[in-house]
């Protein structure tokens, strides 16, 4: 059941992650549109809320919080260190369904740098 | 130091952070491999890999038969039963000599053979370093300063980041110069941030006694036994364990097998320790008592009961001790320091977040060089600068092969010596100070990067290699054979010697700024102002 957290925390920080201009340009090479920044914000803090709830269900509130933060702490870092390493075409399936254009399917950290 | 509030906490953090540092390094990265002493142990006990469990019924029976068989004339007995921490039983005794020595033999639950497991602090050694350096008071101290300086780097630290939400999730791997050292540092640094600031206070909180001792020295003359009664008479807490002097008359004894299983009846739970006061005597008493703790529970429970030996009533039922008020938040303290609380998930959540603590300290020990690199004028300062190189290189990659040398050491001094745990250690330190005087000797502090994290990773890889080969349970068996804190340590070495690896290409790969330490730096920017030049 915290394994559950666990991927719902990182699945959180992920949409959180994308949310930002900056980081969503490493993405889709262009500013996010409002409403899908707001609603990925909006998704992400409610993915990291449900780990919440996932981890308390499963060790009650005293250790269930404890251990909850210490996943978030955890799952956020992790998807930070691994995002320059994550092969940018896994991550945008309408990308791979253009199929590759120049430059389009290095690693990340080609971009970012 | 002068300037702005964010100019002068951005130099205390630096040199602040430099001067404790290495200290830090080594209290967080043996506090990392403290979250698993007892596997650790395990693993070093080769001997006790073979131990099966037994029934709880047999091994009962066989705590009961040892005792009655080798003690009839004790004055007290006791029993351990085993459990996921300790394999082995464990029965003692104290005879009724003037001195009153006491024997305790552990023994295979199943085979009901004596035990003789080498001498080996074990992951206690770890744990010792982590708080005390293994230098008692002293090292407690040194240990605190470094603390507190921990949390004055936390502090300084998020006062100096200026954008601690755009730079949320900014890593990159491949900036030149220290950005991306300094990347990972903020990044490890404030994911970790509740980590960092309870791991710091609840590790002070724990030694209280020790760094704020005035209390006690003004009221109880220091004697903390004192204190501890008064606390326990005012809260009303823990009760105290009946205690009956001898009757001097001989009487038979209710079988101790019959009390027990009465009360795990009774109970519904195992008894997990057992002490007879005056076995065979008329006030022969009986105490049982079953420890568990569930991983909902933040302390452990004790529950017990004390019985008359000969007549089998009930003299004493007591509750485990209860904590309360201040009493109850020291011990909380010291339950989510040590991971006491949750279960496996929780254990190895500790040891990320720690290790995550190990690269926030070794990245800002490694960016203090890299700032400075080729920026030193006087033959003052460069020397300066080289020994901070150095020092480095020994505090952070010279204790890894050191840990690791501690491993090897268990294995390949001989089980039968008689000093060998203290032999060990002194292995340990041999290699670390072995470690200082390459890092010194070697031309570029590159190459002694290089080559000690090399030499870790070297070690840590063939590990599992080494315990298959000196006798312990080598992988295809503890795995086959679920004994995973044996398993847990190989795959741990090898993942550890993994990323050791990885770390020493990375530092081996020609990088895009010159190395070497008379080459120019080519990020030119004032050293105190270390996130100013940051594309927004």
């Amino acid at each position: 059941m915290t394994f559950a957290a666990l991927i719902l925390a990182f699945a959180g920080w992920a949409g959180v992650c994308f949310s930002m201009s900056r980081h969503y340009r490493q993405l889709f090479d262009r500013e996010p549109p409002v409403r899908r920044a707001r609603l990925l914000r909006l998704s992400g803090w409610t993915l990291i809320g449900l780990s919440l709830l996932c981890a308390v269900d499963a060790l009650g509130w005293r250790v269930g919080s404890v251990e909850w933060i210490g996943l978030v702490s955890v799952s956020g870092a992790s998807f930070a260190f691994l995002l320059p390493y994550w092969p940018r075409h896994l991550m945008t399936p309408s990308r791979m369904a253009r199929g590759s254009r120049p430059g389009g399917t290095g690693l990340l950290r080609r971009r970012s740098s | 130091m002068k300037g702005s509030l964010t100019q002068s906490m951005a130099w205390l953090h630096t040199w602040g952070g430099l001067v404790f540092g290495w200290l830090l390094f080594a209290v967080f990265f043996t506090g990392t491999l403290s979250v698993f002493p007892i596997a650790i142990t395990a693993w070093m006990q080769p001997e006790l890999h073979e131990v099966r469990h037994a029934s709880h019924g047999e091994t009962v029976a066989l705590a009961v038969r040892t005792l009655e068989d080798n003690a009839r004339q004790a004055s007290q007995w006791t029993i351990r039963m085993p459990n996921e921490e300790r394999p082995l039983l464990t029965v003692g005794w104290r005879t009724r000599d003037p001195d009153g020595s006491t024997v305790q033999r552990q023994l295979d639950p199943a085979t009901g053979a004596a035990m003789h497991p080498r001498r080996t602090l074990g992951g206690g050694f770890f744990v010792r370093f982590h708080f005390s350096l293994l230098m008692g008071r002293t090292g407690q101290w040194l240990v605190g300063a470094a603390v507190m300086m921990m949390l004055v780097a936390i502090v300084s630290g998020v006062i100096i980041h200026k954008k601690i939400f755009k730079d949320f999730f900014t890593f990159r791997p491949a900036a030149p110069g220290h950005r991306a050292w300094l990347d990972a540092h903020t990044l490890a640094g404030v994911f970790m941030l509740p980590f960092h600031v309870m791991i710091s206070y609840t590790g002070l909180v724990i030694f209280v006694f020790t760094f704020m001792p005035a209390g006690i020295q003004m009221l109880f003359d220091g004697d903390r036994q004192a204190y501890a009664r008064e606390l326990r008479a005012e809260l009303g807490g823990e009760p105290t364990r009946l205690r009956r002097p001898a009757a001097g008359m001989p009487a038979p004894m209710v079988p101790l097998g019959d009390l027990i299983e009465r009360i795990e009846a009774e109970w519904g739970l195992p008894i997990t320790s057992v002490t007879v006061d005056h076995p065979g005597d008329l006030h022969a008493t009986v105490r049982l008592a079953h420890f568990s703790r569930s991983t909902e529970q933040v302390f452990g429970t004790e529950q017990a009961i004390t019985l008359d030996g000969a007549t089998g009533t009930v003299l004493q039922p007591t509750d485990g001790p209860q904590y309360l008020g201040a009493q109850g938040v020291r011990q909380t303290s010291f339950t989510l320091h040590t991971a006491r609380l949750g279960g496996i998930g929780m254990k190895w959540l500790y040891f990320l977040m720690s290790a995550a603590s190990c690269v926030v300290i070794g990245t800002g020990l490694v960016m203090w060089t890299i700032k400075r690199r080729g920026r030193m004028k006087t033959p003052a300062d460069l020397l300066g600068y080289r020994i901070v190189e150095r020092l480095n290189v020994a505090s952070v990659a010279g204790l890894i092969v050191a840990s690791a040398a501690f491993f090897w050491a268990n294995r390949l001094i001989p089980a039968g010596l008689a000093d060998r745990a203290a032999l060990e250690i002194r292995v340990v330190m041999t290699v670390w100070a072995l470690c200082v005087v390459h890092a010194l000797m070697r031309r570029h502090a590159a190459h002694a990067w290089r080559e000690q994290l090399g030499a870790g990773a070297a070690l840590g890889l063939a590990l599992p290699l080494v315990n298959a080969w000196t006798g312990g349970a080598g992988l295809p068996t503890s795995v086959a054979e679920g004994r995973w804190d044996v398993a847990g340590v190989d795959l741990t070495a090898v993942a550890a010697a993994l990323l050791l690896a990885w770390t020493a290409w990375r530092v081996a790969r020609p990088a895009p700024a010159p190395t070497g330490t008379e080459a120019p730096d080519l990020v030119a920017e004032p050293a105190d102002t270390p996130r100013s030049t940051l594309p927004a």
